[in-house]
């Protein structure tokens, strides 16, 4: 009685749908098809805990059978039901290749097996009932294999594998000029944002982009895009429609394409037609250099925070200690004050590592105290100006392989301790005004050791 | 139950909740980034010590020299060379070009839009090429530092609400200004001296131009901590700041000690975040008695350095005494050094008027930016020139061989930069011939405070304050960088 019903209100199911697909294919019937992830979670949760019921009942002795019957009966239905469903939803398009197939056959498999165990779960003949678990087994594998394959059509092949495999170590780019500009910058767009639905198991559109080769050749609608010419190419015209637009892509609710990206694409679409498509064979426009800042891997500079009893103690002596970057330790470090504490220099070599700026201009600074800058390794810009110092301070400079910018001017700085300092370290500027250096000096220095040595305004001239 | 009762436990109950909410949160955080923390308040030390909370990325420009040209200085005199206007003289503007833009009440009573060229000369300067008129020959020499931008756009046409705008970011009043902004958000460099310092200035062009007010440098919703501090010619360069006669400094420390206790337990009692705001205001004049007078007594500086700012800046007051100041304050790491000039308004009179007021900042301006380079601040010192807005390139009033006028224009107008992280002799953004209308590249006000944020290393997007069930920015909800000028 029980199968009777069932079996017809299946079949009317099944007719139903099917005149329905043949009569009209409306939004509404396509919408159903969007049912089929929903769907499809039911008959695999029951049919687990079925397996779970008939295990346990096994072991304690007592057999639901009824309840076994009903809850198989509810996996098959929803299980009959979810292929129907998923046949719509693969009307859609955008699905190719075996993955589907594989998918197609083994759902209805599925549906068909857990129909089967229906069916042997109502019977009363022993034989069939012996059969009953290795044939739950089967069925449990078969529906493992289609959710499997399901999910790589949803999610991509290697969605379940992703954080397995061992990262591949690349040497990262750190110059613009070596980017290329598909490679490391158009398909990244790609991967992060669109690659999800457009790969080459999941073509929605016909579309994938997965491969610069596979872009080529475009999508249902067309080719993707124009050479040299983004105004005519689907891909932007889709992708900078509005967000409430059905066709915009990505479509509204997943992650969107930022301004810069969008930027990006256009750039790259008008100048498609590069053999070589590495930046430092392209126009530069400064945008382009800003932009692709976020491509190249920055040389990270890793400089531990300072502890921050030594913080207070340094600006408990006086000492102005500011954060230079939010992403580590380094500070720059002025003293505001002519009178430099008692004990000179001597806390600041508690922070010799985090120092990138120091700036001692405008005190009592002299060169028996400034043997502690020999430990600023990170140093990079050094104020020293207004003070006492010599050349002997200057020497002191010599291994500070970071130093950049040097101020020094209205000391008794010569020219032998400015040659001296340039000789060992790549110095970009000098401020050099009211010292002994004067600008023939200057003119000779600057082309020697390529470095902007900057002399003041000549003090009247205004 | 009376009144003040009520209020009393109405506020204890809010503390309540919102201390336990913040107190688990922040203990949470805290454990997480600095288990030390447990073990005392050390954690508020750490905040003063490194204040910048808002830093999102590493600055270009420490700190900010904003020379506001009040008043709406002429692009077509100065900087937007537009040799149409001279030939077309007397012609209507086309309605093609005004696109019924709308006027002011100045000038929407006028029945025709007599198009007037600039009366001074215009001439390429330096390696970048620069156009810059005769008004500005010291400035002219300089421009191979400067970055102009000629596609600054506005959306008042009225002083007030279009110096308001560009200073709190908003038309309407009671938001905080931009060098209150910097204040939250980053903190002070120097605790002996206020944050956001204000210098202000009188033009010769048109001395009794439209005044200016406090509320501009004004810290609106913002702790009072962070309004701007203005500093005035003379014998009281800040207010109130002197100890009245026979009282020593001893007994100032002493009253501020005893004041300080006081304070400290009505903030107890009544947890009013403005108690402590205003002690700590308290603590930093104290400081501010030997700081200020020692920032401001230029004694010190050489004949030369006058010369080079100019005969001006021997006397206090006038903008290149100010620039002076300015730069003064820059070397003891003032965060926003706030100048104004005002009297750029040249509605008639514009020839004769515009020579003196361009005379008034031409060779202080330069002095200045010359001036910061040589002692090598200019690397990391953002210093900012440009009005509200610009000026039309219609005549107002009545044109003569020698005198016209012109009323406000908010579509295009010229601003330069120079120094902390802004391109050198590099001129961005287009206007059409007419100088009417931007062509390419615009500028909005928005984008300029976007800019000026992103060179300080401050996300404008980010740095946010929630009040009355909003979060308020700078930028209100608009902004862009300018990526193209940044270094």
């Amino acid at each position: 009685m029980k199968i009777k019903l069932y079996g017809i209100i299946l079949a009317l199911l099944l007719i139903g749908v099917f005149i329905c697909s043949s009569i009209f294919f409306n939004s509404f019937f396509l919408t159903l098809g969007r049912l089929h992830p929903l769907v499809l979670h039911l008959p695999i949760g029951a049919l687990v805990l079925v397996f779970f019921l008939d295990i346990l009942s096994r072991v304690k002795g007592h057999y639901p059978k009824s309840i076994i019957t009903y809850a198989l009966g509810f996996s098959a239905f929803f299980a009959s039901l979810a292929c129907i469903f998923g046949y719509i939803l693969s009307l859609e398009g955008g699905y190719l290749g075996d993955t589907l197939d594989i998918h197609f056959w083994t759902g209805i498999l599925s549906a068909v097996l857990i129909t089967l165990l229906f069916l042997l779960s109502c019977s009363n003949n022993k034989i069939l009932k012996k059969l009953f678990l290795p044939f739950f087994i089967v069925t449990l594998g078969c529906i493992s294999v289609a959710g499997h394959y399901g999910s790589v059509l949803t999610h991509g092949s290697d969605f379940l594998t992703e954080h397995l495999k061992p990262t591949v170590s690349v040497k990262p780019i750190t110059s613009i000029d070596s980017l290329s500009l598909y490679n490391n910058v158009v398909h990244e767009v790609f991967e992060s944002k669109c690659i999800e639905c457009h790969n080459s198991t999941k073509k929605k559109g016909g579309l994938s982009l997965a491969s610069k080769g596979s872009l080529l050749m475009g999508g249902d609608s067309g080719l993707a895009f124009v050479k040299n010419n983004a105004k005519e190419s689907l891909l932007l015209e889709l992708c900078t429609l509005p967000i409430s637009d059905e066709n915009h892509m990505p479509p509204e609710g997943k992650p969107q394409l930022t301004k810069k990206e969008l930027w990006l694409l256009e750039y790259w679409i008008n100048n498609s037609d590069k053999t070589d498509d590495r930046i430092a064979f392209l126009d530069k426009t400064d945008t382009l250099q800003n932009y692709l800042k976020d491509y190249i891997a920055i040389d990270q500079v890793s400089i531990k925070h300072a502890s921050v009893s030594v913080l207070i103690s340094l600006k408990e002596k006086g000492f102005t200690i500011r954060n230079i970057s939010p992403k580590h330790g380094g500070v720059w470090v002025t003293y505001k004050n002519k009178d430099l504490p008692d004990d000179g220099l001597k806390a600041l070599a508690a922070i010799k590592d985090q120092i990138v700026e120091l700036d001692l201009g405008n005190t009592n600074l002299s060169d028996d105290t400034t043997e502690v800058l020999k430990e600023l390794k990170n140093l990079k810009k050094l104020y020293i100006n207004n003070t006492n110092i010599t050349d002997v301070s200057l020497s002191y400079l010599e291994k500070l392989k970071q130093l950049k910018i040097l101020v020094f001017h209205n000391t008794a700085i010569t020219r032998s301790g400015l040659e001296n300092i340039l000789s060992n370290v790549k110095l970009t500027k000098v401020y050099a005004w009211k010292t002994n250096i004067d600008h023939s000096v200057a003119s000779v220095l600057e082309k020697k050791y390529n470095v902007i040595i900057d002399l003041g305004s000549d003090n009247h001239t205004y | 139950m009376d009144e003040i009762t009520k209020h009393f436990l109405n506020n204890n109950r809010r503390q309540f909740i919102k201390k336990l909410g913040v107190g688990l949160g922040g203990l949470a955080v805290a454990s997480m980034t600095d288990p030390l923390s447990f073990l005392g308040g050390q954690k508020k030390v750490a905040q003063n010590i490194l204040p910048e909370n808002a830093l999102h990325f590493a600055p270009k420009a420490k700190r900010i020299i904003y020379l506001f040209q009040s008043g709406g200085p002429s692009q077509l005199e100065l900087f937007d060379y537009k040799p149409l206007l001279s030939k077309m003289r007397g012609q209507d503007l086309p309605d093609s070009i005004r696109q019924g833009q709308r006027l002011t009440g100045m000038t929407a009573g006028q029945e025709k839009f007599p198009l007037v060229g600039s009366q001074f000369k215009f001439n390429q300067y330096g390696e970048s090429r620069a156009w810059m008129s005769e008004l500005m020959p010291h400035t002219s020499k300089i421009v191979d530092e400067l970055c102009f931008v000629k596609s600054v756009h506005t959306d008042a046409i009225n002083h007030d609400p279009a110096i308001t705008f560009f200073q709190t970011g908003s038309q309407q009043t009671g938001r905080p200004s931009m060098g209150s902004w910097f204040s939250y958000g980053l903190g002070s460099l120097n605790d002996n001296l206020p944050t956001f310092s204000v210098l202000l200035s009188r033009g010769t062009g048109r001395p009794v131009a439209q005044p200016l007010y406090s509320r501009l440098w004004g810290n609106g919703f913002l702790s009072s901590l962070h309004q701007g501090v203005q500093f005035r010619s003379g014998k009281d360069p800040v207010l109130y700041l002197k100890n009245p006669e026979s009282i020593s400094k001893t007994d100032r420390r002493l009253m501020l000690d005893y004041m300080g206790e006081l304070n400290m337990k009505q903030e107890a009692e009544f947890g009013d975040p403005e108690i402590s705001s205003r002690l700590s205001q308290y603590e930093m004049a104290y400081r501010m008695q030997t700081s200020v007078p020692e920032t401001m007594n230029v004694d010190d500086e050489p004949d030369y350095i006058f010369d080079m700012y100019g005969e001006d800046s021997r006397k206090p007051g006038t903008y290149a005494a100010n620039c002076l100041l300015a730069r003064r304050l820059a070397e003891r790491d003032v965060r926003f050094i706030q100048l104004y000039h005002m009297g750029w308004d040249q509605h008639g009179d514009l020839p004769g008027d515009i020579k003196n007021q361009s005379k008034d900042v031409d060779q202080a301006t330069a002095a200045l930016i010359n001036d910061l380079k040589q002692r090598g601040l200019l690397d990391d010192t953002l210093v900012i020139w440009g009005g509200e807005f610009g000026r039309t390139n219609y005549c107002q009033g009545t044109m003569t061989d020698t005198n016209y006028g012109r009323d406000h224009h908010p579509k295009c107008f010229t601003m330069f930069m120079a120094g902390g992280g802004v391109k050198p002799g590099f001129t961005y953004g287009e206007t059409d011939d007419f100088g009417y209308n931007i062509t390419k590249d615009p500028v909005h006000v928005h984008d300029i405070q976007a800019t000026i944020m992103h060179l300080m290393g401050v996300d404008h997007t980010k740095l946010t304050y929630k009040h009355q069930g909003r979060r308020f920015r700078l930028t209100d909800v608009g902004g862009h960088v300018v990526n193209d000028i940044l270094t």
